[in-house]
């Protein structure tokens, strides 16, 4: 029996600890999103230095966390969200509004399918 | 890596499942849920391993899971019957007095020829000698003839027989293997002698020596490249 609660165990760590980063993931990726659409609007209203200042934060929070998210997901959904922020950040400089919105939200839309990749819904598992 | 670890559970359960409406004959050797376990584990490992864009733990999650998967399977099958028979299955009795269950043969999907072939492998090739003939749950055919086709035994024969017990190793290619020399209760100054009685001068010459437990000593000296080439 004692080999039954070994492997019972190693499944409920496992269990445990891949719907744990389920939902660490959402958090970190629901706090950036959050935050871009806010960078969005004020770019919208003409606060670019705000806006910049903003989305530099949200680049530099995903780069502390990039061995964290190396690790866990697929790298190339990982490099692409990386273009995508350096595309962002040059029209903020630019201050090219069409632009920056259509690559502001590409990059929502990247974060997003990333988080929703790791959720335990029925779609994901089929 | 959640989806990884609920595909990895659903897929196996499904692999296991397949495997035991194939049938028996598929099996070979292993249990269903061991088989399963070794074509799946082979694949998982090499993904991560050739694709560097793949996280590792995409592979060490469902691997983990497999071998709990595995481990409680066995256990589970170990002190339920009822889940031996749902995961391996029960024996058939394919020959019953020396004719054919054709229904059994039927249901386990077991063809005329292969149970003669495996008859053959027994070395029986007349179907009416046998009593019983047991299609095993890891696929293999057991034969049991009738009494009167088993061959006898030296105790029903009222042969005098010597037990020589298991033979052990002393000298492998020319070393001698300590271990075994104690454990067979002789000593080195023992076995130079034996050496020397058998015409060689050291043991760095002995190909292979045994001894078994009745002091039999059976030796084989290295031969030399001439030899070797003859």
């Amino acid at each position: 029996m004692k080999h039954l609660w070994i492997a019972a165990a190693i499944l409920f760590v496992l269990l445990g600890g891949t719907l744990g980063n389920s939902q660490y993931l959402t958090s970190i990726i629901g706090g950036y999103e959050q935050q871009l659409t806010r960078a969005q609007q004020l770019a919208s209203r003409g606060d670019w230095d705000e806006s910049e200042r903003i989305t530099r934060q949200v680049y530099a929070d995903w780069e502390k966390h990039g061995f964290y998210f190396h690790s866990l997901l697929r790298h190339v959904d990982i490099d692409e969200i990386l273009l995508t922020f350096h595309e962002v950040q040059e029209y903020l400089k630019l201050e090219e509004s069409d632009q920056y919105n259509a690559a502001n939200a590409k990059l929502i839309t990247q974060l997003g399918l990333l988080a929703e990749m790791e959720q335990l819904t029925l779609k994901n598992i089929l | 890596m959640v989806i990884a670890f609920i595909r990895t559970i659903i897929l196996y359960i499904l692999i296991i499942a397949g495997i035991r409406l194939m049938g028996k004959r598929q099996v070979g050797e292993l249990e269903p849920s061991e088989l399963v376990l070794s074509l799946l584990i082979a694949d998982l490992a090499a993904v991560p391993m050739q694709d560097f864009g793949i996280p590792l733990l995409t592979g060490v999650i469902p691997i983990l899971t497999l071998l709990s998967m595995t481990m409680i399977f066995s256990v589970l099958t170990m002190r339920f019957v009822r889940f031996r028979i749902l995961m391996c299955g029960k024996p058939s009795i394919v020959v019953r007095n020396g004719t054919p269950d054709q229904k059994e043969m039927h249901r386990n999907r077991f063809t005329v020829d292969e149970l003669l072939e495996d008859l053959r492998m027994n070395g029986y090739t007349d179907l009416s000698k046998i009593k019983y003939a047991i299609l095993e749950t890891n696929g293999q055919l057991s034969v049991l003839p009738y009494a009167s086709e088993k061959p006898p035994s030296a105790h029903q024969l009222s042969v005098k027989t010597h037990e020589s017990g298991l033979p052990v190793i002393l000298i492998s290619d020319g070393r001698v293997l300590e271990n075994n020399l104690k454990t067979s209760g002789h000593d080195l100054a023992w076995l130079e002698e034996q050496v020397n009685q058998h015409h060689c001068s050291s043991p760095a010459h002995v190909f292979l020596m045994t001894v078994d437990e009745l002091g039999q000593v059976k030796l084989f000296p290295k031969q030399t490249a001439k030899e070797a080439g003859a």
